[in-house]
């Protein structure tokens, strides 16, 4: 099966400092791969080489099989519609303050793909009910919770029919409680058949939610393989390094999620 | 004293003002043009001046830098002079068109003056921005136009607002300066009655007077525009349209609560 | 009616100069006993304020000159009293008699019933006819001629006043003599009040100058009915203002002037800063009865030569 997300021997450098090192992954469709390690490793940086927040120095991206870097240069033809099928949730939401959260939903509809208002509105009303906030729509972003912000975030980037979800850090910034809110759509939509590639430095959250797990350090992949084996078995010293430091953080909110 | 009182006016004063009041009028309405076309020009400039301000290119930045540095450090009354009585004596080199009208001149002033300034407050909001909103916009596939407009505009409209509405206050008394250069605004009308009448007090504080009832309410106009804006009110009739239509559409959808 | 040439460049509306204050030498004290009599705020002494106004008041070296100043000095000496002066604008003059800071002043005040209210005039020193400033061959003779025109004069002069009933005309009122001449050189004015000896002075200082004076034909009397304003738009009588409290001075002054009149010493005075006095020095016959039983007796007639 084609890779939603194939990336090819990415390098990317930042001062002179490498951030990403000669790094390959790749995400089958419907399945959640994180990518979890120290902050400033290279994760975050990865992720925003894919929509091209960043651009890479050397390497392939392929998204969805449409060639989007190559060498040295970008190659998508269509920026637009490259954003337009990767969606993205950033850590600290960057909703639009001055628009209510049904706004938020209709605005990029309208925008960038030229929905007629009325059909927009529909989406919105229809994606802010999958999050569960319909009860919401009329709130400002400045009056709602972390978690009810994070999934109008979510609504919000799935309004434009994205093939992959992109999360950065998503829980970072949430209390355990809207850990849970956001971790419960997160499955849903996995459930539903959403393709997601995750960067969490929170172990705990991982394990709960991905397929597979990638464990980046200074830029390289050091181990990839099932969320289980990575996690539970690892098998490079580095990565049971990293684990360690979760070992005695068990959150047991987030234990409970499962319920 | 009493002779004063007697035959002249009503009350404590001591001016026929019933005999001023359409020279008044008219000053007002002077003033209150002054205003709104050296306003209007001020913005549009301040704001080109701010986004100048902003740019990657050194070229660019420099001078709109250069443009606000000058204008915030020479007196108002300096641009205003050098404009109407300056410029004409450049007729030979420039031709008839430099020789600008009172109108012209005055309103021009106000607005180089004042652009600096406001160029100054837009820059701020601009700036004050976060950068995270136009990533957001620009993960969306939003266009770099359409960013500006739908995203970082309104955002920096409600930071710029209290300043912008200080400056707007502040052009309206400011154009009593125009008085000399022959603008006819208010303050010129004032100076002929108390010219005409040698009352000085009286008439300087009846005009102090209708300045504040200019000032005054508009600034309060202005300061219900911030806090609607801040709250995130419809100001535009298709967004109340659509903020209706979302709210019909909410009620009536299953599923809210989690 | 007040023409004033400042030489200075306007700064502002509300500045009032302070002024600076200076003694004359030119006014030899005599003995004392006339001035002694006299009301004026020092005895001996005569506090006048002036603008810097050629042909009619400035200060050079120190020294008034100009041809009020020569007027008051004559008077001045005759009266054994020492002329003290001080310099500020055309709004600080007026002002310094109406609240007594000065005895009196000169240089092109013209006889108005507001400023009768508030101090008092002495005999006319002489007659300004109307008349205009234009730049280059205009030829306005009427207040017909004006209409739609751009007029202009200074602010507090009389003709503010005339100006503004002209119809279709844009008024321009200047903030002194300085700004009003620049505008009428560059063309933003057609024509312009001001006292005629101003232009004729600068036309001897500068011949090349484009500044013409063209006088004006008075307008009728049933023009004046319809717009009682153009009134000031007829010859105007000068005199000294002199401050309320000092009615014994202005009587003084009177004599002094009238004396004048009668020996020849103002027509020379006249002749000499440009005026002609066949129009300077004859009142007009409506002048006669303009200030009967207002602040002068009914069988008051006006001097001349």
């Amino acid at each position: 099966m084609t890779p939603v997300v194939a990336i090819t021997d990415l390098v990317k450098s930042f001062d002179g400092r490498v951030v990403i090192d000669h790094v390959d992954l790749h995400v089958q469709p419907g399945t959640i791969v994180t990518i979890i390690g120290q902050s400033g490793g290279g994760k975050s940086t990865l992720l925003r080489c894919v929509n091209l927040l960043e651009r890479p120095d050397r390497g392939t991206i392929e998204v969805a099989g449409e060639p989007v870097f190559a060498g040295t240069r970008v190659v998508c033809r269509d920026l637009t519609r490259l954003r337009q099928s990767v969606g993205m949730v950033f850590q600290r939401f960057n909703l639009f303050p001055h628009l209510t959260a049904v706004e938020n939903v209709v605005l990029p509809q309208m925008k960038a793909a030229g929905v007629a208002a009325p059909q927009a509105l529909d989406n919105a009303v229809r994606l802010l009910r999958r999050v569960h906030l319909t009860h919401r729509g009329l709130a400002f972003p400045d009056q709602m919770s972390g978690g009810e912000q994070q999934r109008v975030a979510i609504a919000r980037a799935l309004a434009l029919q994205p093939k992959v979800l992109l999360f950065d850090e998503p829980t970072s910034a949430l209390d355990p409680e809207s850990t849970r809110e956001v971790l419960q759509v997160m499955r849903e939509l996995s459930d539903d058949g959403m393709t997601m590639l995750i960067v969490t430095h929170e172990v705990p959250f991982a394990r709960r939610i991905s397929d597979s797990v990638v464990f980046l350090d200074s830029g390289r992949i050091i181990e990839q393989g099932s969320a289980a084996d990575v996690l539970d078995r690892p098998v490079q010293q580095r990565t049971r390094d990293f684990l360690k430091t979760f070992a005695d953080d068990s959150p047991a909110g987030l234990e409970e999620a499962g319920r | 004293m009493i002779d004063s009182l007697r035959a002249h006016g009503w009350g404590p004063f001591h001016v026929h003002w019933s005999e001023w009041t359409g020279q008044l009028f008219a000053g007002l309405l002077r003033t209150l043009e002054y205003t709104a076309v050296g306003f209007a020009a001020a913005a549009v400039l301040g704001l080109v001046l701010a986004l100048m301000r902003m740019s990657r290119l050194r070229l660019v930045r420099l001078p709109a830098a250069i443009y606000t540095e000058l204008f915030k450090n020479i007196p108002l009354l300096v641009i205003v002079f050098v404009l109407y009585f300056g410029l004409p004596e450049t007729k030979s080199v420039f031709g008839d068109w430099v020789v600008l009208g009172a109108f012209n001149a005055g309103a021009l002033g106000l607005a180089i003056f004042y652009a600096a300034y406001l160029a100054e407050t837009f820059r701020a909001a601009l700036s004050s921005v976060h950068s995270g909103q136009r990533e957001a916009a620009q993960a969306l596939g939003i266009g770099r136009w359409s960013i500006f407009t739908h995203v970082v505009f309104p955002q920096a409209l409600r930071l710029a607002l209290p300043g912008t509405n200080t400056m707007l206050v502040d052009m309206l008394k400011s154009t009593s300066l125009l008085i000399t250069i022959t603008a006819g605004e208010l303050m010129s009308v004032g100076q002929s009655v108390s010219s005409q009448t040698f009352e000085v007090m009286e008439v300087y504080l009846v005009l102090a007077a209708i300045y504040f009832a200019m000032c005054y309410p508009l600034s309060q106009a202005l300061l219900w525009l911030e806090r609607r804006v801040r709250a995130g009110a419809a100001l535009s009739v298709r967004r109340r349209q659509r903020l209706r239509a979302a709210r019909r559409l909410l009620a009536a959808a299953p599923g809210g609560g989690a | 009616m007040r023409p004033r040439m400042a030489a200075l460049v306007a700064v502002g509306s509300v500045l009032l100069a302070g002024g600076c204050g200076s003694k004359d030498e030119t006014a030899a004290p005599a003995a004392g006993t006339v001035a002694a009599g006299l009301d004026t705020i020092d005895k001996g002494v005569v506090k006048v304020a002036v603008e810097p106004y050629m042909p009619y008041t400035d200060v050079k070296d120190g020294k008034l000159v100009g041809l009020d100043a020569e007027i008051l000095q004559e008077a001045a000496a005759n009266l054994g009293l020492k002329v003290e002066f001080n310099v500020t604008d055309f709004k600080g003059m007026l002002g310094g008699v109406q609240s007594h800071r000065v005895d009196l002043t000169i240089g092109g005040v013209g006889w108005s019933r507001d400023r009768a209210d508030k101090g008092l005039f002495t005999d006319p020193v002489y007659y300004s006819p109307p008349a205009m400033a234009v730049v280059g061959d205009k030829q306005y003779r009427t207040v017909d001629d004006l209409v739609g025109k751009t007029v202009g004069t200074v602010t507090g002069y009389v003709w503010e006043k005339p100006i503004k009933e002209i119809d279709g005309a844009q008024v321009k009122v200047y903030q002194d003599a300085a700004t009003f001449f620049r505008d009428l050189g560059t063309g933003r004015l057609d024509v312009g009040f001001i006292d005629p000896l101003l232009v004729t002075y600068q036309a001897q200082q500068n011949p090349d100058t484009k500044f013409k004076l063209v006088y004006f034909t008075p307008p009728t009397d049933a023009q004046i009915a319809a717009k009682p304003d153009f009134k000031d738009f007829r010859q105007i009588q000068i005199a000294f203002y002199v401050a309320k409290e000092a009615p014994k001075l202005e009587k003084a002054l009177d004599a002094e002037i009238d004396k004048m009149y009668q020996n020849g010493k103002l027509a020379a005075m006249i002749t000499k800063w440009g005026g002609d006095p066949n129009a300077f020095c004859k009142p007009a016959p409506y002048l006669t009865s303009l200030r009967q039983g207002v602040d002068r007796p009914a069988d008051w007639t006006p001097p001349t030569i």
